[in-house]
């Protein structure tokens, strides 16, 4: 309902702007309006049988002079025609003077004057500018020869009757046709379509006969009666007797004012009318080409908009070229065709403004489940803890065994509430995700042909893949590298982000330029603007010469900035000043350098939320963020594993120089593994499989693969800078960090919260502080904080009620048994500052 | 073509001026505008203020067709001599050739003020009145001309043209008989078409066929035409059947023209099985015959027609050879028309 409401009123505008157009546009508009309509309605008309048009031509010039003729040969060929049997005779013969004496004087303005007398049917040209003179033959009829041309200068009708004198003068060819069908001039008038002016729009006939004067006249002098009966006995008769004067532009060529007046004749002959299509009509018709067109751009899907608006468009243009032939209407090109372009354009702008608000919305909303989640995260645990106090202290006291059982009974039905209201807010995030992911990379219909040919262009640059969802990223990546545009690679590690960035090089028009890939979290902070920017030789300890920065190594190419999302807040600005100027100096330099480099980007960090969290900068992100592609993780692209394996083990089994092959059971192995490290662990599997078996046919077991669960007992052994560096990869999501270790996420929250209590202690309790010096990144400090206090004030609730420290540490003791020791140390520093 | 010298005496003879003009002039008579053009510029060179030579190159040079150069040799002379009036008339014809009307008229009238009786001034002045769309004028001019010289049979004609565009046919129709009596081709066609249609005159077919033979016979390609058109009506053929009435009143009409013929030969008793033309043949009087025959054979008549075929195949011993030209002119024309097989 709303969507036709938008397409009505985006279809009532384009349309007023239209007639706007049309009405104020000036004779640009007309022109541009005739000449499509030219070009589009072949304006051919039939070719009346009983119209001959006799024309002066060169043999007659040759024997009758070039200038005007004597009106004595005018007046033969018009007794002969007469006697020829010719239903009606025109002549263009001007009648404003009589002869002079050179060209028969007045005996040829007797002959004339009687042989029109006696032939009855004769009409004349008469010039509306000079007056007919007094000795005027007594023709039947006169007619004018106006034919005012439009405001292009190209003649299209005729005007059928003008004044002159106060008295009203037809057409000449409407005259010679009343004539010649004996029909007074007002029946036929009142048959023929005119505009508001009184113009009759002419479908013309490029193809009239035309007879050349001197056959006519070589059969009057030969008294050949025969010839001329059969040439003109029961047919209207025009000649075009004078030399021919100026002559206008038409749709068919240029064309004398009476050779207009022949077409007039023929078009009255055969009915050749172009009818126009009123002010009204054109305005109903437009307004719903319009809204048609808004519809279709609103509401297909993807790209079928664009081509639903150009459907419309066509689809118009061949109504244009069909209809005015067997219909005679006369259709507008310009309103119609600018309002469905109006209507559509507007309508697809539309729809990518409503894209992106959506996206921004749905990026928005993530942020707020991720918080939501983080605190839900902490109370399903500390539930679960305080269920495991309640049994213990069933276990341990009896006596309050009915009470506690009823407390536990109660921690577990909360806990399961809150289980469930965790995976729920976690089903929610991963859907908005999808869907983010799924705008970001418009649309995955794309047909089976286009998807072939997409997998053979991506085998090209090395990207092996049959997943529908990579090969549409794979097109936007085609299409973004083509443009110069700023790439923005998201994904897991091991993804394939250098691949990509890679391939996104080669399918640019730099890929002869140079492809230099920086790891900026493997720079070490105080060599930042060195490595990037370069340094002259003696601007720092050690700066023994001169060295070009990856940025002027990348000049006229690509630079992949990988793992761009551990930049610090400082690094992260000097890098924008950078991208926004296209300039930098190098460390020591005292003018600037300017290279000419195209940037991509990488994180498996989600830099939005970085921009939510405050960790990454706004503007920079912005600026990096041309086109986003956020490359799936291999667990969701199950399709791809059989594939990707083969190529790995072809390439470890060529190394290592023997035949390698998986075996059916191995293949389904891989396709069941969760693949936390990606391609880029799958790749490692599969070499070391190579390496390690000397079986020609691999089977399940000697791939190794490790069970997602069960890692937990390895957790102990993994020291806590590890856990700490893995939980600051992740933005401390604990599922996606117990992923990466291959651990349980409650085995991750435990070491969490230990390196909580222990940063508490260390900070003196100011859990701000502490929050900082565990995430590292002051970016990341906010979530950090977020789920200390939430530890924390778990642990003051848990003791809370309590007399001693002692008590309240045995009772701790009991309540956060999961706990390493070494924490615990901490945990039992906290109660004592508690109760101290 | 060389030009006629005879009577004009040689280059090298001429001692002066006034010669070469005389021989300038003498050449312009005899219509070699070349030569009088080039012994009138030798005579200037000798004596340049020879206004008579200057006139007589102007008449030259606008014989040569150099209508600009004329005009302006004419304007010189009188501007020399502004009372040189054949110069004046001069002048005003070629100004007449190059449709200078207004000009034209002015000229016209100065040489008439200065001597009205030249009756040629007046007739170019009812040309240029008639040009400038001034009937009235026109018939007043051509009047004055026929009062000062009533054998002006082309200022006749003109007058009677004149009259008829103005609707005046009670007064055209006798002026274009009395030319047409004077042997005026075109006011014979002309009076052949006012009795046919009976304008400004009682209608007579008869007398119209008459006047249209003598003027076809001078060539007027219209009055054969005329001819032609009333004997397809008579002979009831043509694209649009004519009436009965009017193919009996042509038939009737023709039968009248022949029988009126042989009044023209009072010493001949009228023969009604036997054209006029076999009757003079046997009296031996063949170019006579020969064209009444014509005359009988354009009106109709089989038997003429007939022994002008024998003629044309055979002549007349010793006064008329085979395949006359006369002869095969009137059968190719016959032929043409549909009466008979063309001629071998």
């Amino acid at each position: 309902m709303r969507r036709a409401l938008v397409a009505a009123s985006i279809a009532v505008a384009a349309t007023l702007a239209a007639l706007a157009l049309t009405a104020l546009g000036g004779p640009g508009i007309v022109t541009l309006e005739w000449t499509a309509r030219d070009l589009l309605t072949p304006p051919l008309a039939p070719v009346s049988p009983t119209l001959v048009i006799v024309a002066r031509d060169a043999a007659s010039e040759a024997r009758l002079g070039s200038a005007s003729w004597d009106r004595a040969v005018l007046a033969r060929v018009v007794t002969g025609l007469a006697r020829g049997g010719a239903t009606a005779i025109g002549l263009d013969t001007p009648l404003g003077q009589p002869s002079a004496p050179g060209r028969g004087g007045a005996a040829s303005d007797v002959l004339l004057s009687h042989a029109t007398a006696a032939a009855g049917n004769v009409v004349f040209a008469v010039s509306m500018a000079e007056p007919v003179s007094a000795l005027a033959p007594p023709s039947r009829a006169v007619g004018h020869t106006l034919a005012p041309p439009e405001r292009d200068g190209v003649v299209r009708g005729v005007p059928l009757v003008v004044r002159r004198d106060g008295r009203e003068v037809v057409a000449l060819g409407v005259a010679l046709a009343a004539v010649a069908a004996d029909t007074p001039v007002a029946f036929l008038l009142a048959r023929i379509p005119t505009g508001p002016d009184g113009t009759a729009l002419i479908r013309w006939a490029p193809d009239l006969q035309v007879t050349a004067f001197s056959e006519v006249w070589t059969a009057l002098e030969r008294g050949e009666a025969e010839t001329l009966r059969r040439l003109v006995e029961g047919k209207t008769v025009l000649v075009l007797a004078e030399p021919p004067g100026a002559s206008r532009a038409t749709p068919i060529g240029p064309l004398s004012d009476v050779a207009i007046q022949a077409e007039l004749l023929n078009a009255v002959q055969t009915g050749g009318w172009l009818r126009l299509i009123s002010r009204g009509w054109i305005l109903v018709g437009t307004l719903a080409l319009a809204a048609l067109a808004a519809w279709l751009g609103l509401a297909a899907r993807g790209s079928s908009a664009s081509l639903g608006v150009v459907l419309v468009l066509v689809g118009y243009a061949a109504g244009l070229a069909l209809i005015p032939g067997p219909t005679g209407l006369a259709l507008p090109v310009v309103m119609p065709l600018a309002a469905v372009l109006a209507a559509g354009g507007a309508a697809l702008l539309w729809r990518q403004a409503g894209a992106t608000r959506r996206l921004r919305g749905l990026e928005g909303e993530v942020g707020g489940i991720r918080a939501a989640l983080a605190r839900q995260e902490s109370a399903v645990e500390t539930l679960e803890e305080d269920l495991e106090a309640a049994r213990a202290a069933v276990a341990r006291s009896t006596g309050a065994e009915r009470e506690l059982s009823h407390a536990a009974e109660a921690l577990r039905e909360q806990l399961a509430a809150a289980r469930l209201q965790e995976e729920q807010t976690r089903a929610r995030l991963a859907a908005r995700e999808r869907e983010l992911r799924a705008a970001a990379t418009g649309p995955a219909s794309l047909s089976d042909a286009t998807l072939e040919t997409l997998r053979g262009q991506a085998a090209e640059v090395g990207i092996v893949t049959r997943e529908a969802a990579v090969l549409a990223l794979f097109r936007d990546l085609q299409k973004a590298a083509r443009a110069s545009l700023p790439i923005l690679l998201a994904g897991e590690p091991g993804t394939g982000k250098e691949l990509f960035a890679r391939a996104a090089h080669r399918l640019s028009p730099r890929a002869a330029g140079p492809f230099v890939a920086v790891n900026t979290a493997a720079i070490a902070p105080e060599l930042f603007e060195s490595e990037l920017f370069g340094h002259v030789r003696g601007s720092f300890t050690g700066a023994v010469t001169d060295r070009k920065g990856h940025f002027e190594q990348a000049d006229h190419g690509t630079l992949f900035l990988d793992e761009i999302g551990e930049l610090r807040p400082e690094h992260q600005g000097k890098l924008l000043r950078v991208l926004q100027e296209r300039t930098f100096h190098r460390v020591g330099a005292t003018r600037p350098t300017t290279v000419d480099v195209r940037i991509v980007a990488a994180s498996n960090r989600d830099l939005g939320r970085g921009v939510t969290e405050g960790w990454f900068r706004e503007d920079l992100y912005f600026r990096l963020r041309g086109v986003v592609l956020s490359l799936p993780p291999l667990r969701e692209r199950p399709a791809d594993v059989a594939a990707l394996a083969a190529r790995f083990l072809e390439e470890g089994a060529a190394e290592a120089g023997r035949r390698v092959t998986l075996s059916e059971a191995a293949v389904g192995a891989l396709e069941r593994h969760a693949w936390p490290g990606n391609v880029r662990e799958l790749q490692q599997c599969l070499r070391r499989a190579v390496a390690l078996s000397e079986r020609e046919i691999l089977a399940p077991e000697d791939l190794r693969l490790e069970p997602a669960a069960g890692a937990a007992t390895r957790a102990e052994g993994d020291g806590d800078p590890t856990v700490l560096d893995c939980l600051r990869r992740n933005g401390f999501d604990m599922q996606s960090t117990a992923r990466t270790l291959g651990w349980d996420r409650s085995t991750v929250t435990q070491r969490l919260k230990g390196l909580g209590f222990q940063a508490l202690v260390d900070a003196g309790g100011d859990r701000g502080k502490a929050a900082q010096v565990l995430a590292g990144d002051p970016t990341l400090a906010r979530v950090v904080e977020l789920k200390l206090v939430e530890y924390h004030e778990h642990l003051l609730r848990s003791i809370t009620g309590f007399d001693s420290a002692e008590a309240a540490v045995a009772a701790c003791r009991r309540r956060f048994k999961n706990l390493p020791d070494r924490h615990f140390r901490s945990l039992e520093a906290l109660v004592r500052q508690h109760f101290k | 073509m060389p030009s006629d010298t005879r009577g004009v005496p040689p280059e090298s003879t001429l001692p002066n001026a006034r010669v070469q003009l005389d021989r300038g002039q003498l050449l312009l008579a005899r219509g070699d505008a070349a030569g009088a053009a080039s012994a009138l510029r030798e005579a200037l060179r000798l004596q340049p203020d020879l206004i008579a030579a200057r006139s007589a190159l102007g008449l030259a040079l606008y014989g040569l067709g150099d209508l600009d150069g004329a005009v302006e040799e004419l304007r010189t002379a009188l501007r020399r001599q502004p009372d040189a009036v054949d110069a004046r008339l001069a002048l005003a014809t070629v100004l007449v050739a190059r449709q200078e009307w207004p000009a034209a008229r002015e000229e016209l009238e100065r040489v008439l003020a200065a001597a009205p009786e030249r009756v040629q001034a007046r007739y170019t002045l009812a040309v240029v009145r008639y040009a400038q769309g001034d009937v009235a004028g026109a018939i007043d001019a051509y009047r004055r001309v026929l009062a000062a010289d009533p054998q002006q049979q082309d200022a006749r004609y003109n007058l009677a043209l004149v009259l008829k565009l103005a609707r005046r046919e009670a007064e055209a129709t006798p002026e274009f008989v009395i030319a047409a009596q004077s042997g005026h081709a075109r006011a014979q066609y002309f009076a052949g078409a006012a009795y046919a249609d009976g304008l400004g005159t009682e209608r007579s077919l008869t007398t119209a066929i008459a006047w249209w033979v003598r003027a076809a016979e001078q060539g007027v390609p219209q009055a054969g035409e005329a001819l032609t058109q009333l004997r397809q009506t008579a002979l009831g053929r043509g694209s649009r059947a004519p009436a009965a009435a009017a193919r009996q009143a042509a038939e009737q009409a023709f039968t009248e023209y022949r029988a009126a013929l042989w009044k023209d030969f009072p010493d001949l008793t009228a023969a009604t099985d036997e054209p006029l033309g076999a009757v003079l043949l046997r009296q031996g009087r063949v170019p006579e015959a020969v064209t009444l025959l014509i005359r009988e054979a354009a009106a109709l008549s089989q038997p003429a027609q007939q022994l002008l075929e024998t003629l044309y195949e055979q002549g007349v011993d010793g006064r008329l050879p085979a395949h006359d030209a006369r002869i095969l002119a009137y059968l190719k024309g016959a032929a043409a028309e549909g009466l008979r097989p063309s001629p071998r």
